[in-house]
């Protein structure tokens, strides 16, 4: 039985779809209520967490593999996994976001940048060779800007109504994001045949 | 301040009781192994200068390194690791023999916090310096068989890749592109390979071959059809010593070969090897050929090592226990 672990929300709906393509009996993942755990057919082992989680339970061995987000695994510190498929579903992308006067901004001080991705945010301004504030906020980013404690922010943006909404605008797309398929190493060795069969049949249905 | 009565840093690793009692047992049966086998223990120092690890390790994450400054105003750490002091004590003696060490120790290197990791690692191994491959693969592929049945451990996997597999791939592949692709190949990407092969219009058979790579981590058959398949003489040799290896060595049927192995260190030239446990999430014992690594001090010696960390196989043999203690209950 192969254990993944599968980022809720977003990616859990996409997920549940490609899984229904592909064959499984997918009635046990719509109709859990509020358990944390599911098994199908007595092949999937599926357990529902926070992405960051989902990272730590599969470099802990926990699952053999887990589904997360590019956003996530480019910000953790752990990369000591193997990337197996692109599943190409939850695409969106990084962007720097602020009101249009943004490029304009002079200002006697450091730009200040909220995120939830202070690691991304620190390398992409490092490679624009410029030295910026980072404010890490945990809730609506876009916050940031609207009260005025930061010039921008650097987000997740999919389609990007929140932005519209409060004035703001994509200034600068950093990189795409994508759903990703990754699996802990030793588990790989122990369990190859069945995670590369569910790869060969994500990678089918995906063609199609 | 009452809070440091009773914790320990998070940077910290204890062991207790019964892991003791194991740890030790395991020293005494490996230290009885490597001293018949002639290798004399050392004992490294616990600081070294930054310096002597960044001129060797060159994309050292210094921020692993637990440093202070010394009375002399120069960075010391934490022994980061034996292999590199070793090097260094090799070279001081100025001799150019066969040399056989050992070690048992901690290295310590730092972990992020929170993520149930330490910072401490119980290091046992031997550095053998001055005999050349196939020979030196062979000493110490034999040691390290005879080794495993110390453990008690069912279902260990010895693993075996080529770092002049690797290399003459980044040769193909074009050198210009390596780091891209090594990221790539590490990962065992298989999107981002296929990716990769279009972006640079990879001849078709190479492209194919490179995207096939992930998949190409198994027993000795994948290693027997992968030598068939390909026409590359300079990878198919390197292909050809691995099996030979494999055949010498008498290694079973559950042993692996990685033909996606990528060195995680610059001075790694031939067999690059890893043991594994399915009942722990990293490997417990990893080795290789490092032909390179004296370079960094002027002079042109091979050498070939291993490390058993000490605190994976513990877990792994605590968690057999776990298991076996809940199956008698039922």
């Amino acid at each position: 039985m192969l254990k993944i672990a599968l980022t809720k929300g977003r990616i859990e709906k996409a997920m549940t779809e490609t899984l229904n393509q592909i064959g499984y009996d997918i009635k046990p993942l719509i109709n859990k209520d509020r358990e944390l755990q599911v098994n199908i057919d007595d092949k999937l082992q599926i357990i529902f967490a926070k992405s960051n989680d989902v990272i730590i339970f599969v470099e802990h061995g926990i699952v053999d593999i887990g589904i997360v987000g590019s956003d996530t695994l480019l910000e953790n510190s752990f990369k000591d996994y193997y990337e197996l498929l692109d599943l190409e579903i939850g695409k969106c992308s990084f962007a720097v976001c602020s009101y249009p006067t943004y490029n304009n901004l002079k200002l006697n001080r450091r730009k200040r940048i909220a995120t939830k991705y202070p690691n991304i945010t620190k390398r992409y301004f490092e490679s624009k060779d410029e030295d910026v504030e980072i404010i890490k906020l945990e809730g609506s980013v876009e916050l940031g800007p609207v009260v005025g404690l930061t010039d921008a922010i650097v987000d997740i943006v999919e389609t990007g109504s929140t932005l519209k909404a409060n004035g703001l605008e994509i200034i600068e797309k950093i990189i795409e994001v994508s759903t990703k398929l990754i699996c802990n190493k030793t588990m790989f060795k122990y369990k190859k045949e069945e995670i590369l069969n569910l790869v060969d049949l994500i990678e089918k249905s995906k063609s199609k | 301040m009452e809070l440091y009565k009773f914790a320990i840093p998070e940077e910290s690793n204890e062991v207790i009781v019964e892991n003791v009692y194991k740890l030790r047992k395991y020293e005494e049966m490996l230290r009885n192994l490597f001293y018949q086998e002639n290798y004399i223990e050392t004992l490294m120092p616990t600081f070294e200068y930054v310096e002597l690890y960044k001129s060797v390790y060159k994309n050292l994450d210094e921020s692993t390194l637990f440093k202070f400054v010394d009375k002399e105003g120069k960075d010391i750490a934490l022994r980061w690791d034996f292999t590199v002091p070793l090097a260094r004590y090799y070279i001081s003696q100025k001799k150019e023999d066969i040399a056989r060490y050992c070690y048992f120790g901690k290295v310590y290197r730092k972990e992020k916090e929170h993520r149930g990791k330490n910072s401490e690692i119980y290091q046992i191994g031997i550095e053998l310096i001055g005999k050349k491959a196939i020979e030196g693969d062979v000493e110490c592929i034999s040691i390290l068989k005879k080794s495993l049945s110390t453990f008690e451990l069912k279902d260990l996997k010895i693993e075996l890749g080529s770092a002049s597999f690797y290399n003459r791939l980044c040769e193909l592949v074009g050198i210009d592109k390596k780091d891209e692709f090594s990221n790539l190949l590490t990962q065992k990407n298989i999107s981002g390979l296929k990716k990769f092969c279009d972006k640079y219009n990879i001849e078709e058979n190479l492209s194919t071959f490179i995207v096939s790579l992930p998949r190409l981590n198994g027993n000795i058959d994948v290693l027997k059809q992968t030598i068939n398949n390909i026409n590359d003489k300079e990878l198919q040799n390197s292909l050809i010593e691995l099996k030979d290896l494999y055949e010498t060595m008498n290694m079973k049927e559950q042993d692996l070969f990685d033909l996606a192995c990528v060195p995680n260190m610059e001075y790694y030239t031939g067999i690059i090897f890893k043991v594994y446990s399915k009942y722990v999430e990293k490997p417990i014992i990893s080795g290789g050929r490092y032909d390179k690594l004296y370079e960094n001090f002027g002079k042109k010696i091979p050498a070939i090592g291993m490390a058993y960390y000490m605190d994976n196989i513990l877990k792994a043999v605590t968690k057999v226990g776990e298991i076996n203690a809940k199956n008698s209950l039922n």
